[in-house]
This record gives structure tokens, C-alpha cells and sequence, in this order.
């Protein structure tokens, strides 16, 4: 079950978005930043994130500078990011799965897809969460 | 090939077409005039007549030449002579050939000197009466000339091919049998004997199997002969000029595979005069030699024999590929395109870069047609360029269509063969490894991101819960997908039976093999494993102007 979601995006309509999505998890808290940088000053306050979901393009710290700051550090490397990006080429995408990201949505996209997305990660047993918390 | 196999061929074909010529005259001595036994003989004598000019047989080849003029004569009606006087002489001059091919036979360094003849028939045709001594007939030339081959009728090697399949699945049988049977009696002489046995027995079979695959092969000279003369037509046509090369010509495949290379390797070579090599003055302005080069290759590696197509032409051109991509919506406007990219779609569906429809090779079918043969072959083909020195075409194709290796996989509780030479590598992988792409599953592995297909999934087994799998990376072209199994069992070599129609056509399911242990296991169609949309897990399509809609990418088509 999703319990904690932290969406990283400069744009305030994909917050909206998002939240629309989730909404059909009750329950579901949900944190805002709108860059890189928001997020690593969130996440440093509270680690316990099911799940990431990640813009590219940002300003002050786009989303590839984000995720090498997350991979080096233990705490935050098991929570499953989705990267949302308009950025669809196959060097992009690699690029993400190798800094750790587990799932890639190429906008524009129907909202059914990240839902979709989004179940499969909360079907997901850990080792995402078990393993922060036991670390 | 060397000489003495060349002479050989030609004394057997040239048996062939005297005892045309034989029985026509039989035939016409008892039955009168026929035009239609004349014609066939004309044909016979101009075949001989051609080929006895190749051989370098001057005075045999001007011999038959006024053969031919005599048996016109009968066809054409003589005033001054009656039909059994030419009937005779006909008959000696058969004589003099089938003679002149035993001294051949018996030496095939000397060269027939029929001047003396020559001149005598020479004179007869002209009008004068025939006035040459009988030639001898040596009874023995009768027999024919000895050669070591035989024309066997193909469907005769087929049914002994398929008996031998049999005979490799009893043998693996057996092994497994001796294997119980050696727990059971541990090692008492008896089964060591059997032990014995069954191996010799083994390589026996494998022998056989050998000879009779050997059997049905054929030089890839049979397909690169017919090339030379479309070459030369083609390129005159379009006022270029080329040299074209064989090589390894020599290399020997399965009658079954030779019979389907031609088409796609016509459309290859078209594709080189049309697109690849420039005309003369483009050439000669970028500092080539004006004429083209294109090579035609064979060569046998493995289980595999390589054809390579290659031509020193302007490359493929990438600008005008993508223009053409995007104009049949096979690629996106906003999609770059490399090489690598272009070099594969050049095989879709519906592609083709003539601006107009002509006659060679703009008709919007061609490198899909190629690629869609060969892959029914259990090949691959992949194009490879690079910008003014020229396009290389490679296709892999298995020795034999009737038993080829395959790796054996199993999931959902299934074994599933699938063929090596779709195979680039096995991984071992667990879910962890599997990532998401607009909600396809995938994996990144070698710099490369490929769609994962879940074999029990896709056959409809459910999806079996585990932790680790291993990965069957298949490649086509440069685009690559991971085959996600339970297990794998190792290589086999595997006798393919083709489906009963009462199947219909399964989804993914090329054909069923059976087991040593008598367990039939499907083999399958990765091929069509790209038509699948579970395949497609590429971006662009949700770029186009209807978000979501999942496009068709160049790979679907096929």
C-alpha cells in the first residue's frame, strides 16, 4: 500500500496532476517540491518515502544531478523513483536507469499509464522499504 | 571447383543432352517429322553447343554448330535430300560427338580436333553429297561417360532427412535409458558393453546425419550465377557501371535454403545499383574509380553460412532516410536518427526511398520482403554503412532448415527451444533488474535498454512468482529483447516439425520438436516477437500528436 509520496516538478499544474493520480490512494500523504534540491532538503527531514516521482528538466537542480546525490547516500537509494520527463530518447532513459531509477514515463502520457505504473511499484515487496528501515 | 570436377559436370550434362539427340532420331526414323522433337533437340544440341564453348572445345563446340544447322534442315524441309538420308547422317554425327566425349573422358586435358569432320559436314550442308568415312562406333561410349554423380530426386533425400531426425531423438532416448539402466547395474560389465555400444552408435548416427545434410547441399553458386547478367542489365539501364565479385562461391548450403535466397538477395542487389553505386561522373568527382564494385560473399562459419552483399557506393543517406521515415510515419519528426537507427529501418514495412515507382526496386516493398524471408529462414540480415564507401549487407543463415541448435528454456512449467542463431547471450537476472518504461517492462543491460517479454505471460501460463530468472537476449538487426525464463537447459540440436494446419497459426510458435525422452516442445517464432506491442516499449509513439496511442515502430510492421 502507498503511504508516502514525494513528487519533485517545477511546473505546479503536474503537482495537480499527480495528486489527481494518487487521490485514489486514501491515505496517501503527498510532498511537494519543484526542484532537485527542495527534494534533498525534504527527504534529509524525513526519508520514509514509498516512492519518488521525478521531473528532468528543473532549475536550480535538474533530476539527473538529484539522483546522484540520492544514489550515493544508503538511506535514500531504495525508494523506487519513477521519472517523468519529456525526454524519451533511449540515451535518456538509460541514463536514469543507471542512476536508480526503477520506472520511465516519456510525456505526454495518459494518467491511466502512471496509475498503472504506480500500482505495480506499490505491489512491490521491499527491498525498497524494508531495507531503509532496517539500515 | 576444381578442373576436374568442372570437366566432369560437363561430360555429365553433355550425356545428357546426346541421348536427347538419339532418341530424336529413333523417333523420327519410326514416327516421320515431329516439330516439336526437332525443337527440343535444337535446345539440347544449343546448351551443349554453349557449354562446350566455355570449356574451350572450339572445334567440338563448331561441330555441333552445323549439327544444329543439319537438323534445321528437317525442320525447314530439304528439296534435294529425304529425311531418312538426313536421319543417317544426323545419326553419324552423334556419333562423332559421343565419340570425341569418351576421348575427353579418358583424358580431360586434350581438346577434340574434329576439323576433318567439320569440313565434310560442311560441304554436305552446302549441297554437295556426304562423303565421310562411318565413324567408328566404340560400344562402350554407349555406356556413357563414368562420372560420380547421380540426380536423386529431392524428396527422396527429404524423407530420409526426416528418418534420420528420428534417429537422432531415438538416440538421445536410448542415452537417457542406458543412463537408468547403468544406476541399476552399477558397473557390471553388461553395462559397459551397452555403454560401448550406444557410443559407437552415436557416432555412427551423427555421420549419418552429417552425410545426408551433406547431401542436400548446394554450392551458393546456383543462386550467384543468375546475378551477372541482371547486374549488367540493370546497370546499363540506369547508366552506371559495375564490377561485380564473387567470393567463397563455393560455400555450401541446404537445396531448401539456396531455393529462397534468391529473392531477397534480387532485392539487395537491386537496392546496391539502385540507391548505392553513383553514377560514373559522381564517382569519378569524389576521387573513385568510376566503375562500382559489388561483392557478392559466402563464406561458412560454424553452423551458419554468412552472404555478405557490399558495394563502394554514397552509403546509405540519413537525411533521406529519416525525410522518408517520418513521411510514412514509421519514425518520428522528432526522433534523431543514427546510423544504427537508419541501418534498421530500412527493413520496414513500407519503406523505400525512391521518390518514384520504377521498375527496379521502388515499389515500396523490397528490404521488408528481405527481412521477412530471411527471418523465415531462422536468419537474420542487418545492413551496415558508412557515408561515400558503401553499404554492406549481412545475413546469417542456418546450414539447415531441418535441424538447427537451439537453446532449450523453460517457464510456466513449459520447455520452449529457441533457435541459436536468434540468440546473442543468456543473463541471469531478478526482478529487481526489470525497470519500467511508459509501463513496459524492461531491462538495461550493455548500454542498451530492451523490452522484456515474459515467456509464461506471453504464452498465457500466468506470471510465476519468483526471484530470480534468467534473460535470453535475441537480436534483430541492432534492436535487441530479453526473453525472461524460468531456467535454462542447455543447447540441443533440434528436428524441426512444422505445425498441422489444424493448429491454425499460434502467436510465437514456429514449430514443435520432439525430446529424447519423447516430450515435444515448442519452438519459437522470436521473429515475431516484434510484432508483438509488448515490444514496443520506445518513446516516440507518445510524442505524436494523439498522446497515449501507441504507435507503430518500424519494427512492428513485419
Amino acid at each position: 500500500m502507498l503511504k508516502k509520496v514525494l513528487i519533485v516538478d517545477d511546473s505546479q499544474l503536474i503537482h495537480s496532476m499527480y495528486r489527481l493520480v494518487l487521490g485514489r490512494y486514501k491515505g496517501c500523504g503527498i510532498s511537494d517540491a519543484m526542484n532537485g534540491l527542495e527534494a534533498l532538503d525534504i527527504l534529509s527531514r524525513d526519508s520514509d518515502f514509498d516512492l519518488i516521482l521525478l521531473d528532468i528538466n528543473m532549475p536550480v537542480m535538474n533530476g539527473v544531478q538529484f539522483m546522484e546525490k540520492l544514489k550515493k547516500d544508503n538511506l535514500y537509494r531504495r525508494i523506487p523513483i519513477i521519472v517523468i520527463s519529456t525526454e524519451g530518447r533511449e540515451e535518456d532513459t538509460l541514463r536514469a536507469l543507471k542512476l536508480g531509477a526503477w520506472g520511465y514515463v516519456v510525456k505526454p502520457f495518459k494518467p491511466d499509464l502512471l496509475y498503472d505504473m504506480i500500482e505495480k511499484v506499490a505491489a512491490k515487496k521491499p527491498p525498497f522499504l524494508s531495507a531503509i528501515r532496517t539500515a | 571447383m576444381d578442373y576436374d570436377a568442372l570437366v566432369r559436370d560437363f561430360l555429365d550434362d553433355a550425356d545428357c543432352h546426346l541421348n536427347v539427340l538419339d532418341s530424336a532420331l529413333i523417333s523420327l526414323e519410326q514416327n516421320g517429322h515431329d516439330p516439336e522433337v526437332v525443337r527440343q533437340t535444337l535446345g539440347a544440341l544449343h546448351t551443349l553447343k554453349g557449354n562446350s564453348g566455355m570449356m574451350g572445345y572450339e572445334s567440338f563446340k563448331n561441330y555441333i554448330h552445323l549439327t544444329e544447322e543439319l537438323l534445321k534442315k528437317i525442320s525447314d524441309g530439304d528439296a534435294d535430300r529425304q529425311l531418312p538420308e538426313l536421319i543417317n547422317i544426323l545419326g553419324d554425327g552423334a556419333n562423332i560427338i559421343r565419340n570425341a566425349l569418351q576421348g575427353i573422358g579418358k583424358d580431360n586435358s586434350s581438346n577434340p580436333d574434329l576439323s576433318e569432320n567439320l569440313r565434310s559436314l560442311r560441304r554436305y550442308i552446302d549441297g554437295a553429297e556426304y562423303s565421310a568415312v562411318k565413324p567408328a562406333v566404340d560400344p562402350d561410349a554407349y555406356l556413357g561417360v563414368r562420372t560420380d554423380t547421380i540426380k536423386v530426386d529431392f524428396t527422396r533425400l527429404d524423407a530420409l532427412l526426416d528418418l534420420v531426425g528420428e534417429l537422432v531423438i531415438f538416440k538421445t532416448r536410448l542415452g537417457q535409458l542406458e543412463g537408468r539402466i547403468q544406476a541399476e547395474l552399477f558397473s557390471k560389465p553388461l553395462a559397459k558393453e551397452l555403454n560401448e555400444s550406444l557410443e559407437l552408435m552415436g557416432k555412427t548416427v551423427s555421420g549419418l546425419q552429417e552425410g545426408i545434410m551433406r547431401a542436400r547441399m548446394l554450392p551458393v553458386s546456383h543462386v550467384f550465377n543468375r546475378f551477372p547478367k541482371m547486374v549488367r542489365d540493370i546497370a546499363a539501364s540506369h547508366g552506371k557501371e559495375i564490377r561485380l565479385v564473387f567470393e567463397g562461391e563455393d560455400t555450401e548450403l541446404d537445396k531448401t535454403v539456396i531455393d529462397e535466397l534468391g529473392e531477397p538477395l534480387i532485392h539487395i542487389i537491386r537496392n546496391a545499383i539502385d540507391h548505392g553505386i553513383e553514377a560514373p561522373g559522381e564517382r569519378r568527382a569524389k576521387g573513385k574509380d568510376g566503375t562500382g564494385t559489388l561483392t557478392l560473399s559466402a563464406v561458412q562459419e560454424s553452423n551458419y553460412v554468412i552472404i555478405r552483399v557490399k558495394d563502394d557506393g554514397r552509403g546509405i543517406n540519413l537525411e533521406r532516410v529519416r525525410e522518408i521515415g517520418i513521411s510514412r510515419g514509421l519514425i518520428s519528426d522528432e526522433d534523431p536518427l543514427d546510423s544504427q537507427g537508419a541501418s534498421s529501418l530500412i527493413f520496414a514495412a513500407g519503406f523505400t526511398t525512391k521518390r518514384e515507382v520504377d521498375d527496379i526496386s521502388g515499389r515500396g516493398i523490397g528490404l521488408d520482403v528481405v527481412h521477412k524471408k530471411i527471418s523465415q529462414l531462422n536468419g537474420r540480415v542487418t545492413a551496415d554503412s558508412s557515408p561515400d564507401r558503401g553499404t554492406t549487407f549481412t545475413i546469417k543463415l542456418p546450414l539447415s532448415l531441418a535441424i538447427i541448435p537451439a537453446l532449450m528454456a523453460e517457464a510456466g512449467g513449459e520447455v520452449y527451444a529457441i533457435p541459436m542463431s536468434a540468440v546473442d547471450e543468456n543473463i541471469r537476472a531478478d526482478e529487481n533488474d526489470i525497470h519500467m518504461i511508459n509501463n513496459r517492462e524492461v531491462i538495461s543491460f550493455r548500454e542498451k535498454v530492451m523490452p522484456v517479454i515474459r515467456l509464461d505471460e506471453f504464452f498465457g501460463l500466468g506470471r510465476a512468482q519468483r526471484k530470480g530468472c534468467y534473460m535470453v537476449i535475441i537480436g534483430k538487426a541492432d534492436k535487441k529483447l530479453a526473453v525472461a525464463v524460468d531456467r535454462l537447459r542447455g543447447q540441443q540440436e533440434i528436428v524441426i516439425k512444422p505445425l498441422d494446419d489444424t493448429f491454425g497459426k499460434p502467436r510465437g510458435i514456429a514449430g514443435a520438436s520432439i525430446l529424447g525422452n519423447g516430450r515435444i516442445v515448442l519452438i519459437l517464432d522470436v521473429m515475431s516477437f516484434w510484432s508483438n506491442e509488448a515490444a514496443d516499449f520506445t518513446t516516440p509513439g507518445l510524442k505524436r500528436k494523439q498522446p497515449g496511442a501507441v504507435s507503430p515502430r518500424p519494427e512492428t510492421g513485419t
